[in-house]
């Protein structure tokens, strides 16, 4: 219907188990597979959290190194960077040309995503400041 | 010629006599389209009735539905009560081709409705997984995505979700997020989503450059249908429904400056226009709209026509319509 231009690639989402498992790794810093499954405040099978780790390093989520033939993972960014990056990426792709945005059906406020002429946006909040101010003048039972 | 038994010569009948009714009403519509959009935009901004403008809309992109519907139920009566032979009989190749394009035509529409569906359904279990839920006042909770970037978006069909963006709840005043909230639940009252998944769904048949814009005018008249069932007629709701537009595009501007997102321009230029209209729509506040006669009208004038069909006459004159295309 209407015509856009391709996002940038978001940074990945993190399904429930990969968040807990980030939060591990963001509060204690370089942990092999078993410090991880120690960690986490469920019990969970060795292999499951292998597994969980390195489809985060497949991501780009985190680093590692191999030690005594073990992988040791760490996070390649800090919550505050990886936070910093997905603030606006989430909302961005649900305007964007992908799906399942593209053919989902939303109803916004106003596609907000947009660059407004800073003037147009000062001039119209200006008129609402007057509305507002000769409504607030007007007898306050007349409001409607 | 090809010999069909009795049921599929009936299902093939209705394949045919719908996408024959289908094909009409879409000639119709592309024909009428032009002419109200032209009248739309000589209103632009003083469109006293937006819901009506938009119901209008509605009926006329869906038309074909509607007309492909009535002439194949009518064919089908006249059918089932006037086609005494139960064997099988010759079917012409227009017939079954005919049959064979309707038959794709119902097939997209229903692979477009499944995946707006689906997608929709995939979106909220995203963000599901992701978001917290708040509890709303005289609603269902909303979905707080945690997102610095603003949205506030019903997202689908059966059970449609109210989804605000961290950051738009931390800029907004409660004044203000109500008055979102409500021209949300506004588009859920009206039922937008549902609307929405049907104009999407039915085919243009190679029409597409005369309907689509019916689809667009919809899209942007339902905004200002639901800005006015938000304000409902109150100076200080339309007001604060204005002041939350404005906080909206100011969030938005700024987080396409500070992320790394460089992209979208859903309405281009068209952006500024149309929220400059909506605000001043809000500004002059207008008296929540009374019954709409013409509506009514119409309504009972479809409902004569479907009686209409089930004339004896009516149904003699569709057979012969029937026996000419089957053969």
């Amino acid at each position: 219907m209407l015509g856009f231009r391709k996002p940038a690639s978001p940074p990945p989402a993190l399904g429930p188990l990969e968040q807990r498992v980030m939060e591990v790794l963001w509060r204690r810093g370089n942990c092999n597979v078993r410090q991880v499954v120690e960690q986490l405040p469920h019990a969970l099978a060795y292999t499951t959290v292998m597994t969980t780790l390195d489809r985060l390093f497949k991501k780009g989520l985190l680093d590692r190194e191999k030690e005594d033939r073990a992988f040791v993972y760490g996070p390649r960014l800090s919550r505050a960077e990886w936070e910093r990056q997905r603030a606006g990426q989430f909302v961005a792709s649900f305007f964007g040309s992908a799906p399942p945005a593209r053919q989902a059906l939303v109803s916004y406020l106003l596609a907000a995503v947009e660059e407004y002429d800073a003037g147009l946006l000062d001039t119209l909040t200006h008129e609402i400041q007057i509305r507002r101010s000769e409504l607030e003048a007007a007898d306050p039972s007349d409001k409607t | 010629m090809i010999s069909l038994g009795y049921f599929p010569r009936l299902i093939c009948l209705l394949l045919a006599t719908g996408m024959v009714g289908y094909t009409a009403g879409t000639l119709l519509a592309s024909v009428a389209a032009p002419r109200a959009l032209r009248r739309l935009e000589r209103a632009g901004t003083r469109l006293e009735h937006p819901d009506r403008a938009v119901r209008w809309l509605l009926g006329l992109r869906l038309f074909p539905l509607f007309s492909g519907g009535l002439f194949a139920v009518g064919c089908l009566s006249s059918f089932l009560w006037l086609e005494q032979g139960r064997g099988a009989e010759q079917a012409g190749v227009g017939f079954l081709l005919c049959a064979t394009a309707g038959a794709t035509a119902g097939g997209v529409m229903l692979a477009r409705v499944a995946r707006a569906a689906w997608s929709s359904r995939r979106l909220l279990r995203r963000i599901a997984a992701e978001a917290e839920e708040l509890a709303m006042p005289q609603a269902a909770p909303a979905l707080v995505i945690a997102d610095a970037a603003p949205l506030l978006a019903l997202a689908g069909v059966w059970r449609p979700r109210l989804l605000v963006s961290r950051g738009l709840l931390d800029a907004l005043t409660p004044e203000q997020l109500e008055a979102g909230l409500r021209h949300e639940r506004a588009h859920q009252r009206a039922g937008d989503n549902w609307k929405r998944l049907l104009l999407s769904s039915v085919p243009a048949l190679g029409l597409g450059s005369r309907l689509t814009p019916v689809e667009r005018m919809w899209a942007r008249l339902v905004e200002w249908s639901a800005d006015e069932g938000a304000a409902s007629g109150d100076r200080l709701r339309s007001l604060s429904l204005a002041s939350t537009l404005i906080t909206l595009a100011r969030l938005g501007s700024h987080s396409l400056q500070c992320s790394t997102v460089s992209f979208l321009a859903q309405f281009g230029a068209g952006a500024d226009r149309e929220l400059a209209d909506r605000v001043q729509r809000l500004l002059a506040v207008r008296s929540p709209a009374g019954i709409d006669r013409w509506g009514i009208g119409a309504a009972i004038g479809g409902l004569l026509l479907t009686a209409m069909l089930f004339q004896p006459a009516i149904l003699h004159a569709l057979h012969e319509v029937v026996e000419v295309l089957v053969h």
